[in-house]
């Protein structure tokens, strides 16, 4: 998918290209996000959930988007 | 001993099937209760199991939980035994005694469903006039009480274009926003299911406002039916995924004793009842939730057969693959695949 796409779809709910540019993974965001997690799962801080049912609690949430 | 590789860590009871909402959208088709539900004592001995198997988390959940008279029994015992509670509720009945009750228990979060960014919206989901005023003043009170909250929404074609305004009212009030797509399972009607353009406008939607507020004024995440690999899009689910977790880390329990690999999956996947035999018994089955346990790439189905992450991903979520394409292994509303083909 060609970035220009994404945008074009991110306007279905009013996303402006500026916003939408920000969503795109960069290659930096894909190693710290890879060591950040390896690390939580390693110190058993986190384990793969099925998240329907976890409530995406604030208490998960916040340990790791205060390191991403 | 237990293989550690398959530990039930998270628990998911349906304490009843009993529910005072009508959701066009609920996956299990809930209303009444089930024949002869699980007694108090059943529950706590469910519990006592699963914390000798090492569980961490239990999530209650229906129906509606809170129309158990014993759910705070049940959720004492969980909590005297070290498990971390979650509850998924529809907010109706929440009020003042159960919101003692529930700072006593400290959960680790109430999720709230809010399936609109206004009352007609919402209640026409919910098929309860009046409900979109009472989740969102309970919301408020759960805050008041300092209780974390999350509000759940559940999208289809009919709350699509209000995420955005749905989005401004919930800004700054200090819930974690978790958003899921709505799955052709139970009541829901097929023709309601986001379109995959829609379905990818929500993962952008959620990755955008991610970025752009602080944790503190919105903290915003997709379930896993978001995903899986995107090439684009940052995780919008936070946590990797790494395959469906029923019979890996994850054990649901029916309000009947019935078990499931996970509470997501259709009556086909019950692997056994608590009343016939011990949770350890029906674990350690060599054929329990075989279809993970002993998963081959030769399973797949759809696009997701010749996938590079096929071993992995198992094919995404198995409720949400069976849901919308009728096969398992087979998730066809995957950021990755739609990427590819748009």
């Amino acid at each position: 998918m060609k970035e220009n796409k994404i945008y074009e779809i991110g306007k279905m709910l009013g996303i402006s290209q500026i916003d939408a540019e920000t969503a795109l993974i960069k290659n930096k965001n894909k190693i710290i996000t890879g060591v950040v997690i390896g690390l939580a799962i390693l110190i058993g801080k986190i384990w793969f959930q099925p998240l329907h049912y976890t409530g995406a609690s604030i208490e998960d949430f916040g340990f790791l988007m205060s390191l991403l | 001993m237990l293989h550690k590789k398959f530990e039930p860590r998270i628990g998911l009871y349906e304490l009843t099937l009993k529910c005072n909402m009508n959701c066009i959208h609920c996956g299990s088709n809930a209303g009444n209760k089930r024949i002869n539900e699980l007694k108090t004592q059943e529950w706590n001995y469910v519990t006592k199991q699963l914390a000798e198997l090492n569980c961490k988390e239990i999530t209650l959940l229906g129906g509606e939980p809170f129309l158990r008279k014993d759910w705070y029994e049940i959720s004492t015992e969980i909590k005297d035994r070290g498990l971390k509670i979650t509850y998924m509720s529809n907010g109706l009945i929440i009020n003042e005694n159960i919101i003692e009750k529930l700072r006593k228990i400290e959960p680790k979060a109430v999720s709230i469903s809010i399936d609109g960014s206004n009352k007609e919206t919402h209640d026409k989901i919910r098929q309860v006039k009046g409900s979109f005023d009472k989740c969102i003043q309970v919301i408020s009170d759960l805050k008041k009480a300092e209780i974390n909250t999350t509000v759940v929404t559940s999208v289809n074609k009919i709350n699509f274009q209000e995420l955005p305004e749905l989005k401004d009212l919930l800004l700054n009030k200090e819930v974690v926003w978790q958003l899921q797509i709505a799955i052709p399972l139970g009541r829901f009607k097929k023709e309601l299911l986001l379109s995959k353009k829609e379905f990818y406008a929500v993962a952008i939607f959620i990755a955008s406002t991610r970025k752009k507020y602080r944790i503190k004024e919105l903290p915003i995440i997709g379930t896993h039916c978001f995903g899986y690999y995107s090439n684009k899009l940052i995780n919008v689910m936070i946590f990797p995924w790494n395959g469906c977790q029923a019979g890996i880390s994850t054990i649901g329990i029916q309000s009947n004793g019935d078990v499931k690999g996970c509470l997501s999956l259709p009556e086909e996947f019950i692997e056994g009842n608590i009343r016939d035999n011990l949770i350890s018994e029906i674990w350690r089955k060599p054929d329990f939730c075989s279809y993970n346990r002993d998963f081959k790439k030769s399973d797949l189905n759809n696009d997701c057969i010749n996938c590079k992450y096929g071993k992995k991903c198992r094919g995404g979520c198995l409720g949400v693959s069976i849901g919308i394409t009728g096969k398992t292994n087979g998730d066809t509303y995957c950021l990755k695949a739609i990427e590819e083909k748009m």
